[in-house]
């Protein structure tokens, strides 16, 4: 079967800054992909890739096994997209938008029956989309991606703009539009939308693919999983904890968050560490999660493999903070 | 022929706009005052041609500004708000948004022009009783090219740029240098290339570059319906020389022969080539950008 999206080798540069390197990647039909990363991690640019809205500075992509470059019409005709920051016709109502959609496409969709399908109010529909409040216009945004049953639905960002309430019915669409058959390719920096609906996820950090894989495998790495924090007075010698071979330590400061099995003894942990020169003065012990796990990958990169691509790459997007939220 | 539907959501648009109705009343009212003032001025001795050819002035200096102020956000506009994204999402090349945005906005420029033409019209009858229909017709046609024109050389320049600041330095500069500083192009090289200046008789050059802009051009194909139409559109009566000397025909003011590029139908070549090349230019820098 032609993989809905294939990525080989896929690079963005804008001059001194690569937004997106070397990325290689297959979403199979009926997948619901997730694409988390941070701000800034090049996830929108390479959305702009598929959508050939940006030309790669090197290597390929294929849609439908078709080029973007070539062949957009017959690409974007089996296709949904919510364009991330979606930006509408201030001056045109609801249903104009909507009628545009539905003649633009050729489908046979009504303008209620999209209206009903995102939740949007029959009589806000007649006003002007410059009165529309962020929430409707995601809404009427996401009302234009479903017309004509797209084979493949492209969501930036989705739950933007949604109150608790609208993201659980974005989640619901999006089962739903899965459920069809459809493929689903989002993005979005909140691990737990990603989480609740994807069969895949790909996490992106500073322009780089540094995971790849399925919530569940995820979680199965994780299971039995323990985080220990601990707090210690001396000197911190982060070669000598380096060399405690069955656990992975990070260090910032006096303060060490050492990720191991369930299986470790704390006490021999503790010995241990205390033996390259520190005292242990507090210990905490949680289970690690998947933010822990997104929190890893997405900051290892920072402090271990500088050198694999430019960093403090600017998205679209303004806000660079690195936000996640459980 | 996708494009259609980005013409139409943009003509649906850019009508709902205060500009565009701000236009029409603009163009009613010049409209108004062109036909009635000769009337009340002149009193009952003013024929039809004085007043409709007092039009032709105001509408040279009026159409470019609006035209250009109706198209040059037409792509810059929607790249910088980021709607461009939401349109090109559905089957839409690039081809498609310049092709229907060409046309969208035309038909907002163009549907003021002939509003405009339409008020004077009514009020020609009113006070004159008649109406030369074939000139007035022509004129309104010849008017409505020079506004495509100027809405083709708006979209070429938005399709050069990505934001709206340089959308309207584009614009400006352009109707600065075309509309103002055009005419001392010719005079000046005549006068670098003779150490004098243009006189009664002129070479063949000199007229080109005076039709090149679009408003020469514009000025030419008016002149061109003032000999089509019997009725003669433009005033013959006006004191000025410089007046009697551009109706004069080329001919007599000609060194040699008049060569086939100052033929009537020219004037109506160059503005098509204003509607044509800078928005086919404008696309072909588009096509490549990222957006």
């Amino acid at each position: 079967m032609t993989p809905v999206i294939e990525t080989s080798g896929l690079t963005k540069q804008y001059g001194e800054v690569r937004a997106v390197s070397d990325l290689t990647l297959t979403v199979k039909p009926g997948e619901v992909f997730g694409f988390l990363g941070p701000n800034g991690a090049g996830k929108s640019t390479t959305i702009d890739m598929l959508l050939d809205y940006v030309r790669p500075t090197a290597g390929t992509v294929r849609v439908f096994g078709l080029d973007p470059r070539a062949d957009i019409k017959e690409i974007h005709a089996r296709m949904g997209v919510l364009p991330d920051g979606v930006a509408l016709y201030d001056r045109l109502t609801g249903r104009h938008h909507l009628e545009f959609a539905i003649g633009v496409k050729g489908a046979d969709d009504t303008v209620e029956d999209l209206l009903d399908r995102v939740s949007l109010d029959r009589v806000a529909a007649t006003r002007r989309v410059g009165s529309y409040s962020r929430g409707m216009r995601q809404r009427l945004a996401l009302a234009m991606a479903l017309v004509g049953s797209p084979d493949l639905l492209v969501l930036d960002e989705p739950q933007n703009g949604l109150d608790p309430h609208g993201m659980r019915e974005m989640r619901d669409i999006i089962c739903a539009e899965a459920d069809r058959g459809a493929t689903v390719f989002f993005s979005s920096h909140i691990l737990s939308e990603v989480e609740a609906v994807a069969d895949r996820v790909g996490i992106m950090n500073r322009g780089v693919l540094v995971a790849v894989d399925s919530i569940d495998s995820l979680r199965t790495d994780l299971e039995g999983g323990v985080i220990v924090d601990l707090v210690v007075e001396g000197a911190v010698d982060e070669d000598a904890l380096a060399a405690i071979d069955y656990v992975t330590i990070g260090v910032v400061g006096q303060s060490l968050t050492v990720e191991c099995s369930q299986d470790v003894q704390k006490s021999a942990l503790i010995a241990d560490i205390e033996a390259t020169g520190v005292t242990v003065t507090d210990v905490g012990t949680r289970r690690a999660s998947l933010e822990d796990l997104f929190t890893a990958f997405t900051t290892d990169v920072d402090s271990t493999d500088q050198s694999t691509v430019g960093a403090g790459v600017p998205e679209s997007e303004t806000d660079e903070t690195q936000e996640v939220t459980a | 022929m996708n494009w259609t539907y980005v013409a139409r959501k943009d003509f649906a648009d850019a009508v709902r706009s205060k500009l565009a109705l701000s236009l029409l009343a603009l163009f009613s009212l010049l409209a108004l005052f062109s036909v009635a003032v000769p009337r009340l001025i002149l009193g009952p001795d003013a024929t039809v041609q004085e007043s409709l050819g007092l039009i032709a002035g105001p509408v040279q200096l009026v159409v470019p500004f609006a035209a250009l102020v109706v198209a040059y956000l037409a792509i810059a506009g929607e790249r910088e708000s980021g709607s461009l994204k939401l349109l090109l999402s559905f089957p839409l090349t690039r081809r498609d948004v310049v092709v229907g945005k060409l046309v969208g906005r035309s038909g907002v420029v163009v549907l003021g022009v002939v509003t405009g033409f339409l008020v004077s019209a009514a009020l020609v009858v009113a006070l004159y009783g008649s109406l030369p229909v074939v000139s007035f017709a022509v004129f309104v046609g010849v008017t409505a090219l020079f506004a495509v024109a100027y809405v083709g050389i708006a979209v070429g320049l938005s399709g050069f740029v990505a934001s709206r600041g340089r959308a309207i330095a584009a614009a400006l500069s352009f109707v600065v240098v075309m509309e103002f500083f055009w005419d001392l192009v010719p005079t000046g090289l005549y006068y670098l290339l003779n150490g004098a200046m243009p006189g009664q008789q002129l070479p063949a050059w000199y007229f080109l570059l005076d039709r090149l802009s679009p408003s020469g051009a514009y000025t030419y194909a008016v002149e061109l319906v003032a000999r089509v139409g019997a009725a003669g559109l433009v005033t013959t009566s006006d004191s000025s020389a410089e007046t009697a000397a551009a109706i004069a025909p080329l001919a007599d003011r000609l060194v040699g022969e008049v060569p086939f590029y100052l033929e009537g139908w020219s004037a109506i070549a160059i503005l098509v080539l204003w509607g044509t090349v800078p928005v086919a230019l404008g696309y072909l820098r588009f096509r490549r950008a990222d957006l």
